[in-house]
């Protein structure tokens, strides 16, 4: 169960997942207690926001799919309107185990950090991860490297918990596909504190991947341009916040 | 006057016509309208002005003053397009935001009807079904 102290908010992106997202809002329920849960229907074509709501948790349905960082950015953005103190960003596939959740709140209180994202490569012996994915992992780490100035084991990890300070830059500022990776080029540019725990991750729950080998190919061109141009991006657009 | 300036002409005529064939019947908005105009009636210009294509061939080194005015016409284009990327970019920001904030006000819009629905039995009031309600818990 997650302690009395800043106000925590878990939200779950989910894109045609009605056959997983009840089952993740239930295993969440069980590790986080009576903290509420916000599950964004990225523009589903299935029953996911019926299945997430007959689970009990709040589910915000977007007119139209926007992308998993369009998805997520919505619960950034009701977080930090509503004064949440906290987020923690689950996934809706059932690839992220609850209950590393207070692993990564406690890694934030006792570090101090503004984000705190679980890495499934620091527990030792874990478990086989797709060659693609290493593959994917080991270049984007190695990219990163001279930009972070430090080395990122899990730079995909969608299993993350943000601070208010966070939560403020990401609720103006986020990248609309394959966030993660350049989320962290944005920390880096905000001077927001950032770490890393290790943490379990599951096969899918159901369903399949829609990442195929041209898709993951795009995915290494879109996100190293993206990395690119967040290291060369020009800030003015951000401090005025004309983006909502 | 050589056959590619001529047909370089007849296509801006045809696009100019064009341009104003879509704002009239508000297919395109003007300030949209704008840079296309721009570029229609440049390359229309050119084409009958063979002295300054002429010097513009010299000055570029292009021994065919004709290519210059095909080259031109694919920067313009090339302008064109990216002012177009630009204005879509924007737009494309601007939607991400207005969903996002539709998602967030449909929540809230049935948050607030839940609560009214819950007064009013609370007051013994007939029961009022929120639209769409699927929602048992609350923030």
């Amino acid at each position: 169960m997650i302690s009395n102290g800043p106000s925590v908010l878990v939200i779950v992106p989910a894109y045609n997942e009605e056959g997983a997202v009840g089952h993740v809002v239930k295993s969440v329920r069980e590790v986080v207690g009576d903290t509420p849960i916000a599950v964004i229907d990225d523009g589903s074509q299935d029953a996911t926001a019926e299945a997430a709501a007959a689970a009990g948790a709040e589910v915000f349905r977007l007119p139209h799919h926007l992308g998993l960082g369009g998805a997520v950015q919505t619960g950034y953005r009701f977080a930090f309107e509503q004064g949440f103190d906290r987020v923690v960003r689950v996934d809706g596939d059932g690839q992220h185990n609850p209950s590393d959740i207070p692993t990564l709140l406690k890694a934030m209180d006792e570090g101090g950090y503004d984000v705190v994202t679980g890495s499934r490569y620091l527990r030792p012996n874990h478990d086989p991860i797709q060659p693609l994915r290493r593959f994917g992992s080991w270049i984007f780490s190695w990219v990163l490297y001279p930009i972070l100035g430090r080395r990122i084991t899990d730079p995909t990890s969608g299993f993350v918990a943000v601070n208010r300070r966070a939560l403020e830059v990401f609720s103006r500022s986020f990248p609309l596909e394959y966030p993660e990776i350049e989320a962290l080029v944005v920390l880096k540019r905000k001077a927001l504190s950032f770490h890393e725990v290790p943490t379990k991750m599951f096969p899918r729950y159901s369903g399949r991947s829609t990442i195929d080998t041209w898709t993951a190919m795009y995915y290494m061109v879109r996100v190293l341009l993206g990395v690119f141009v967040n290291v060369i991006k020009y800030e003015r657009r951000y401090h005025t916040g004309q983006r909502g | 006057m050589e056959r590619i300036r001529v047909a370089t002409a007849v296509f801006c005529v045809v696009l100019l016509l064009q341009i104003i064939r879509a704002v009239r019947r508000e297919h395109i908005r003007v300030e949209y309208s704008m840079a296309w105009f721009g570029a229609a009636a440049l390359l229309l210009v050119l084409s009958f002005s063979a002295s300054v294509l002429d010097w513009l061939s010299r000055t570029l080194g292009i021994d065919d003053p004709s290519l210059v005015l095909v080259l031109i016409a694919g920067l313009l284009f090339l302008v064109t397009f990216f002012h177009a990327s630009v204005q879509i970019s924007d737009l494309k920001d601007n939607n991400i935001v207005l969903a996002q904030k539709v998602g967030i006000l449909e929540w809230e819009v049935k948050r607030q009807a839940s609560e009214i629905e819950g007064l009013g039995a609370a007051a013994g009031q007939p029961r009022r079904k929120a639209p769409g309600e699927t929602r048992e818990r609350r923030l």
